[in-house]
């Protein structure tokens, strides 16, 4: 039998015009599916970064508190940390101190014989003067004094002789 | 069938389908663009999150190991750098240090006080004593081992004959105001350098004085001398 199209001729779809339909609503279908699954992608993504957002923050908390428990500790390494900072500058100014040990040093390793009439250490360096009984001596003494490496600079300020005493020096010597 | 019949006016039931498709299209890309940005906008605050609870954990450990390694000690760097005028503490330390020796210490002053530049105040403290030579330099040696800490500004020492001479030492005192701003929970902090643990090492290692602070004694009540 054959069909029956009952449509008026001037109100049917064309063939071409059904057929882009049909892909329009392909396209449709495909674009829906696409979207759904980047949402649903998309979606579980955003929860998963929520839930590690919220660990790391509530970790945070959790740390913050520590610290505030652990204030008096903090405040007190803050101020250790204060003084060693103060403290360095006081450390770099105590090389008199130096001096005076270097001195002692010096006299033990010259031996007995020389003796100190005036001695005055300073900031700048070290001022003495001393009796010295024999030329060996003194040429010992200066020769310890010049290979000292505490001072950059030893100069001989006084020289003079005594028949009594021996030879009466007075020396300068600097560490800067 | 042929294309030319195809006409503007077969199209016209498409319309809708095709604008229905231009709209789930448009609204698709809008959507996951938004997504994306916000996943992407969500990992960077994950990132600077774990970047400051990193900061944090860090700040927690140092702070757990300063409390039983370094902050036993915090009295005896105090004591090395007060914050008041050590002046006198100073001259107690001295006078101990003269009796340990063999000398007696006399003509003691006290100088002006100055600020200097980097934010430490200073003081003279000069005074005189007569003793065996060898007495006084080691005393002198010895006053650097001794918590305030202090300079030596001066010494002159005078051959009196026989071993004897007198000392005449003026010494520079320090103390520095304590910090006033206390650090932010927030804010990181590192350990001590190799340099800062050498430091305190050389700090705690003085001898403190037998006080800091002289305190007024209150008043107290007078026995009755004439009550056997």
């Amino acid at each position: 039998m054959k069909d029956i199209n009952l449509l008026p001729k001037e109100k049917a779809v064309s063939g071409p015009t059904l057929k882009l339909y049909g892909y329009i609503r392909r396209l449709t279908t495909a674009t829906l599916v696409v979207f759904l699954l980047a949402a649903l992608t998309i979606g579980s993504f955003f929860v998963i970064n929520a839930i590690e957002l919220r660990d790391v923050r509530t970790r945070s908390e959790e740390y913050k508190s520590t610290i505030a428990s652990l204030e008096t500790v903090e405040q007190k390494f803050s101020l250790i940390r204060d003084r060693i900072g103060k403290a360095k500058g006081v450390l770099s100014k105590r090389g008199s101190f130096g001096d005076v040990a270097n001195l002692e040093g010096i006299l033990e390793e010259v031996g007995v014989g020389v003796t100190l009439s005036q001695t005055e250490v300073s900031n700048d360096g070290l001022k003495l003067s001393a009796t010295v009984p024999s030329s060996e001596l003194l040429a010992r003494f200066m020769s310890i004094l010049l290979s000292s490496e505490f001072y950059k600079s030893v100069s001989l300020t006084s020289f003079g002789f005594n028949p009594s005493r021996g030879y009466l020096v007075g020396i300068e010597a600097k560490n800067n | 069938m042929d294309t030319k019949d195809i006409t503007v006016a077969s199209l016209r039931p498409l319309i809708v389908p095709f604008s229905l498709l231009l709209a789930i299209i448009v609204f698709s890309f809008l959507t996951i663009r938004w997504g994306i940005t916000s996943v992407f906008s969500q990992r960077d605050e994950i990132r600077k999150a774990a970047l400051e609870e990193n900061s944090l954990l860090s700040k927690v450990e140092i702070l757990r190991q300063v409390n039983s390694e370094l902050i036993p000690q915090t009295d005896l760097t105090v004591s090395a750098l007060p914050s008041q005028n050590p002046a006198l503490a100073a001259i107690s330390q001295a006078k101990l240090l003269a009796a340990a020796s063999g000398l007696t210490l006399g003509n003691f002053a006290i100088g002006d006080e100055f600020q200097t530049s980097e934010g430490l105040s200073k003081v003279d403290v000069s005074f005189e004593s007569l003793g065996e030579t060898k007495s006084i330099m080691s005393f002198i040696n010895d006053i650097k081992t001794t918590a305030p800490l202090v300079s030596l500004e001066r010494v002159k020492i005078n051959e009196l004959g026989g071993g004897v001479g007198r000392v005449d030492v003026r010494l520079v005192v320090y103390w520095a105001d304590f910090p006033e701003k206390i650090p932010s929970i927030e804010s990181p902090i590192s350990g001590l350098t190799q340099e800062e643990k050498v430091t305190v090492l050389e700090l705690v290692s003085l001898r403190t004085p037998a006080f800091t602070n002289l305190v007024a004694e209150p008043p107290s009540s007078r026995p009755d001398p004439f009550n056997y």
